[in-house]
C-alpha cells in the first residue's frame, strides 16, 4: 500500500491542477512520471486511466447542462479512436526516445494550448426557446443555452477535424495523454463549435479514446492493478477538488502558470532523453 | 439551422446517461480504495473492478446512444456509432492475434 500512496497523491494534485489548468491531469502527470524514471510505457496506461476516470466523474455535470454533441463526439471519435489504437499498439515496440520526443512535443502544444486561448461564441436567435436545445437528428449541428440565449451552430471543415482527431488519438495512443489539448481547440476555432460545447465533447470523447487504448494496454499485459487503483483513487479525488476551487481561483493565471511549467517539462524531456 | 433550414431536435436528455455514470464513478472510487488498501487477492480483485469501470463506461455510453439513435431513427450515426466500436473491437482483436 505504501508504495501507491506517492502515486495517489501525485495523481490528485496534478488532477486538481489539470481541472483548474483546464487541460486535464494526465498532461502533467505522464511527463511527471516519466521525470521520476518511469519509462514512458509504463506511464501511459497511468495517464489514461486517469483520462478516462475524469471523462466518466465529469459526464453528469456536462449532460445536466446539455452542452455535449454526441453525434459529433461518436464521429470524431472514428479518427481519433483509429489513432489511439495504432498508436497503443506501435508504442510497444517504439524506443523509449522517440516516445519521450512524442511526450515533450504534447507538452508544449498543451503549454501553447493553454496560454492562448479564445473563446468562440455563436450569436443567440431569439426565435430559439429551450426546446431547441442539444443535438438535430441526422446532423451534427445543434444549439446550445449562451450567456443572451439559445445559439444555435453549425460544425465546419469536417475532414480538415478528422485529421487533427487522429493526430490526437495518436499522441494519446503512444505516450497517454489525453488528447484533449488539441481536440478542444480544433473542435472551437477550426470546426466553429462553441467553447463550452467543445470542451464538453472533448470530455466525453477523451473517455473513448482512452478505453480504446487501455484495452490493447490491458491485453498486452501492461497494467498493474494496485497502481492502477492509486492513480483512479487519485484522480477521482483531484477532480472532486479541483472542480470545488474553480470558481474560487483565477482560471487565467492558473492556465499561464501550468502553461509555463509544461514548457519547462518539455524542454527538460527534451535534454533529458 | 444557422443556414434556415431546421431539422428536429433529439430528445435524449441523457438522464439514464447521468445515471450510469455517477453509478461507474462511485463503483470506481469505492473499489480504487480497496485496491488502495487491501492484501491480495482482494486488492488485485477490487483494483481489477476499478479499472473495467472505468474502461467500460464511455463504451457502455457508446453503445446506449447506438440503441438511443436506432430509436429516433437516426440511422447515419447508428452506422457511425457501431463503425467506432468495430475498430475499438479489431484494435483488441489485433492485439491478441499479435501476441
Amino acid at each position: 500500500m505504501a508504495a501507491n500512496v506517492p502515486l495517489l497523491l501525485a495523481a490528485a494534485i496534478t488532477s486538481v491542477i489539470g481541472v483548474l489548468g483546464g487541460l486535464g491531469g494526465a498532461v502533467l502527470l505522464v511527463p511527471a512520471l516519466v521525470l521520476l524514471g518511469m519509462p514512458v510505457a509504463d506511464a501511459a496506461p497511468l495517464g489514461l486511466l486517469t483520462v478516462a476516470a475524469g471523462s466518466v466523474a465529469a459526464g453528469p455535470r456536462h449532460l445536466a447542462a446539455r452542452v455535449v454533441n454526441h453525434r459529433l463526439g461518436v464521429s470524431t471519435e472514428l479518427a481519433a479512436t483509429t489513432g489511439a489504437v495504432v498508436g497503443a499498439l506501435a508504442s510497444e515496440l517504439l524506443p523509449q526516445r522517440p516516445l519521450v520526443w512524442i511526450l515533450a512535443a504534447g507538452a508544449a502544444g498543451a503549454a501553447l494550448v493553454g496560454g492562448h486561448r479564445t473563446l468562440v461564441r455563436n450569436p443567440a436567435r431569439p426565435e430559439l426557446g429551450p426546446e431547441h436545445i442539444g443535438e438535430q437528428i441526422g446532423t451534427l449541428s445543434g444549439a446550445y443555452r449562451s450567456s443572451y440565449g439559445v445559439a444555435p451552430y453549425r460544425v465546419r471543415r469536417v475532414p480538415l477535424g478528422l485529421a487533427f482527431m487522429g493526430l490526437a488519438g495518436l499522441v494519446s495512443g503512444t505516450t497517454g495523454v489525453g488528447g484533449g489539448f488539441i481536440k478542444t481547440p480544433v473542435t472551437s476555432e477550426l470546426m466553429n463549435v462553441p467553447t463550452r460545447v467543445a470542451a464538453a465533447t472533448t470530455t466525453f470523447t477523451i473517455g473513448i479514446t482512452s478505453s480504446a487504448a487501455l484495452i490493447i494496454f490491458a491485453l498486452q499485459g501492461r497494467m498493474d492493478f494496485r497502481p492502477g487503483s492509486a492513480v483512479i483513487l487519485g484522480s477521482l479525488i483531484g477532480a472532486r477538488l479541483g472542480g470545488g476551487l474553480q470558481s474560487r481561483l483565477p482560471a487565467p493565471t492558473i492556465r499561464r502558470a501550468l502553461s509555463v511549467v509544461l514548457l519547462l517539462v518539455a524542454v527538460i524531456l527534451v535534454t533529458t532523453s | 439551422m444557422s443556414g434556415g433550414q431546421h431539422r428536429p431536435t433529439s430528445h435524449i436528455t441523457g438522464r439514464r446517461q447521468a445515471a450510469g455514470l455517477r453509478l461507474a464513478t462511485a463503483l470506481a472510487a469505492f473499489a480504487a480504495a480497496i485496491g488502495v488498501l487491501a492484501p491480495d487477492p482482494i486488492g488485485a480483485i477490487t483494483g481489477s473492478i476499478a479499472m473495467g469501470a472505468v474502461i467500460a463506461a464511455p463504451l457502455l455510453r457508446v453503445a446506449w446512444l447506438i440503441f438511443r439513435w436506432s430509436q429516433e431513427g437516426d440511422y447515419r450515426y447508428v452506422a457511425i456509432g457501431l463503425g467506432l466500436l468495430s475498430v475499438i473491437a479489431a484494435g483488441a482483436a489485433l492485439t491478441v492475434a499479435s501476441r
